[in-house]
């Protein structure tokens, strides 16, 4: 375990979002490519847990309303999977979206980014909860 | 008129006792005198022709009883009268009362003094049975029966004896009259009463509400036509059907559906309410929201007698209004979609912590402008459809040519997709359209924005014109994911948007609702053709410019 952390400090993080409008995806990816850390996409719920059985990131931004499996949908699937469990997960919602923000804490997300939102704000949202910065 | 009357009146049960009666007493009558007159001891009477005669009068009397009163006319009421009195005079006649030339004709001149007083048949037989009865104690048989005095006198008795008697049926009459006239008023009152009802059932029948009536034991006891119409359940059905069990369970045969006679478990004193909604089913199970108003009808003496519901099928309504919260809420989705990009994008430009290659700063600022204008099409859009609404959207309506629209929009695309080539297939003898300039790009672009959209995967996208029978057709084709046979009749009504397909591709649901009302009001149709995973196929056309039109438009240019 512990040496599986340090070669995990030694590689770059690797961030998985997932938001079904591609611009978005293109924002976040710029600001955490430039950043240092490693980012790809999934456009959908199916799509990312599709990629997660393959291989696992070490944090999950993920927007709530999506089509298909939406957000909350794949928190459940990750609550359920001893595997996925421990990856940690930052929602990505909409002002508004109250009771899906509780409903994701209770599943175990660690933290949330209100659209729109500020990029740089973001990038430390994410280290944070990624353990590479304190909040 | 005349039978009216007397069917009436014979139908009166007490004039008919009253006749019967006046049979009986006629018959006894008989009796009384022939004990009275002890004609046995008479040295000419013979008791045979007595007899036969009596029978005579019998038959008479037996005739009046028992042939049905209704079918009794006055013609064999006479008849049997004249029948009775003929025998009485025979009687008198052998007992020696009477014997004389004139004793047939007294009684005749009797009958039609009778008449003319206007006795009715009845009580000239009864006055007819007093006077004979009376005779024989007032006058001696003996002498003086053959002069005409003794006639008269005879005749003096048998009117008094009648006038009396008429007196009395005349007011029994009267009152029967009165009678008669109660029943022809009650009658009247009757046929009002089923005409009023008539007239409420030809109401409840069309009336478009659905209108039905719960009595206190849960029985539905009324069920209009939009009832049925509403619900398919018919009136037979309904009638009688017992809403729930006693536990509030929803009774057989409506298959889990929620009541729509809900209200019978909750009857009780000073129940009602107005327009509660509640989702059930029709009888073929399709799901429906009924909103239901209440109220209890009540006897004049204010007891409840059940609650009267009113309904309609408010799915219509229910589902707009679904739509609409939909709506908003996409709306306010796909506004903060772009504007987080917009937004995003320009604060990533202005990151002093991090540093952007010369190349990414363009897709950066590319990205804006892509978002940005996603914004104002979607703005246009709402516009478009709060004018469309109010009837407020103004074209100016020129001949155009639409080669440098059709340009336009694509140009304006292609810099938005890298994955998407765009084919153009457009005559260069291309008529002029009758079209509003920015109607049409704004119809153009939006097809050709949900053909990028529905094609995540890439691939061409053609946009093709041709002219023929007076229209200019313009087609805009993908290749990709397409509409499921399900969606396509609907993909222009109003909010409605079909599954989003890979690559999350989402919208208001305005665009193709836009497009269409636009297509329309300048003159021409919309429609389209899908297969699923093989793309979708937009048609629209619009009039060719008429001539003269295009020559102005020509000059002037």
């Amino acid at each position: 375990m512990e040496e599986n952390l340090e070669s995990a400090a030694a590689r770059p993080k690797r961030v998985l979002i997932v938001d079904d409008e591609a611009s978005l995806r293109t924002l976040v990816r710029a600001n955490l490519e430039v950043d240092g850390l490693e980012v790809s996409e999934a456009v959908d719920g199916n799509e990312a847990m599709a990629m997660l059985e393959k291989s696992q990131p070490d944090l999950i931004l993920l927007d709530i309303m999506m089509p298909g499996k939406d957000g909350i949908e794949v928190l459940e699937d990750l609550a359920a999977n001893e595997q996925l469990r421990e990856i940690p997960v930052v929602l990505l919602t909409a002002k508004g979206e109250q009771e899906d923000l509780e409903r994701g804490a209770s599943l175990g997300a660690r933290g949330h980014i209100t659209k729109p939102f500020d990029p740089e704000q973001m990038v430390r949202t994410v280290k944070a909860a990624l353990g590479l910065m304190r909040r | 008129m005349f039978i009216d009357r007397v069917t009436v009146r014979h139908n009166d049960p007490r004039q008919r006792r009253m006749a019967t009666s006046a049979a009986w007493i006629y018959w006894l009558g008989i009796i009384v005198v022939l004990i009275g007159t002890r004609l046995p001891v008479e040295s000419d009477f013979n008791i045979d022709a007595v007899l036969l005669l009596t029978l005579g009068g019998f038959l008479s009397t037996v005739a009046l009883i028992i042939i049905p009163w209704e079918r009794l006319t006055y013609k064999f009421f006479y008849a049997g009268a004249a029948l009775a009195c003929s025998h009485i005079a025979t009687l008198i006649y052998f007992s020696g009362g009477v014997q004389s030339p004139y004793g047939e004709l007294y009684i005749l001149l009797a009958i039609w003094a009778a008449y003319f007083f206007s006795f009715s048949g009845y009580s000239l037989v009864v006055s007819m049975c007093i006077g004979s009865f009376l005779l024989p104690y007032f006058y001696d048989t003996q002498y003086g029966t053959a002069s005409i005095t003794s006639a008269i006198i005879k005749i003096m008795f048998m009117l008094i004896a009648g006038g009396l008697v008429n007196l009395l049926v005349q007011q029994v009459r009267d009152r029967n009259t009165e009678l008669s006239r109660t029943t022809d008023r009650l009658a009247l009152k009757i046929r009002e009463v089923l005409r009023e009802k008539e007239k409420t059932a030809a109401v409840l029948a069309s009336v478009a509400d659905g209108v039905y009536v719960v009595d206190t034991g849960g029985h539905i006891a009324l069920w209009n036509k939009a009832a049925e119409a509403i619900t398919g359940f018919t009136e037979a059905e309904m009638i009688g059907r017992h809403c729930f069990g006693a536990e509030g369970e929803i009774s057989e045969g409506f298959e889990g559906c929620a009541p729509f006679c809900g209200a019978a478990a909750h009857i009780d004193e000073g129940f009602s309410s107005t327009g509660y909604e509640v989702l059930t089913c029709k009888k073929d199970t399709e799901k429906m929201w009924l909103s239901v108003s209440a109220a209890p009808i009540r006897d004049s003496d204010g007891t409840l007698a059940g609650v009267v519901h009113v309904f309609r099928d408010i799915s219509e309504y229910k589902e707009i209004d679904r739509m609409k919260s939909d709506f908003v809420a996409t709306v306010s989705h796909e506004l903060r979609t772009p504007l987080t990009s917009i937004l995003g994008f320009s604060k990533t430009l202005l990151r002093t912590d991090a540093s952007f290659s010369e190349a990414s700063r363009q897709s950066f600022l590319l990205e804006i402008v892509r978002e940005g204008e996603r914004l104002a099409r979607l703005i246009e859009d709402v516009l478009s459809v709060s004018r469309i609404e109010a009837g407020r959207m103004r074209f100016d309506l020129k001949p155009l040519d639409a080669a440098p629209t059709v340009n336009q929009v694509i140009k304006n695309m292609a810099r938005l997709t890298s994955i998407h080539n765009f084919v153009i297939n457009m005559p260069d003898d291309l008529p002029p359209v009758s079209a509003d300039p920015d109607k049409l790009y704004q119809v153009l672009l939006n097809l050709v924005v949900n053909a990028i959209k529905y094609s995540p995967d890439g691939g061409p996208i053609t946009v093709t014109t041709s002219a023929s029978d007076g229209k200019v057709l313009f087609e805009v084709e993908d290749r990709g994911v397409g509409i499921s046979p399900d969606h396509l009749p609907h993909v222009f009504e109003r909010f409605y948007r079909a599954a989003r397909g890979k690559g999350g591709a989402a919208g208001t649901g305005l665009g193709l609702y836009v497009s269409k009302s636009l297509v329309e009001q300048m003159g021409g149709r919309i429609w389209a053709e899908s297969e699923v995973e093989k793309g979708s196929h937009f048609f629209f056309e619009l009039p060719i410019a008429v001539a003269e039109e295009a020559a102005k438009e020509k000059i002037a240019s």
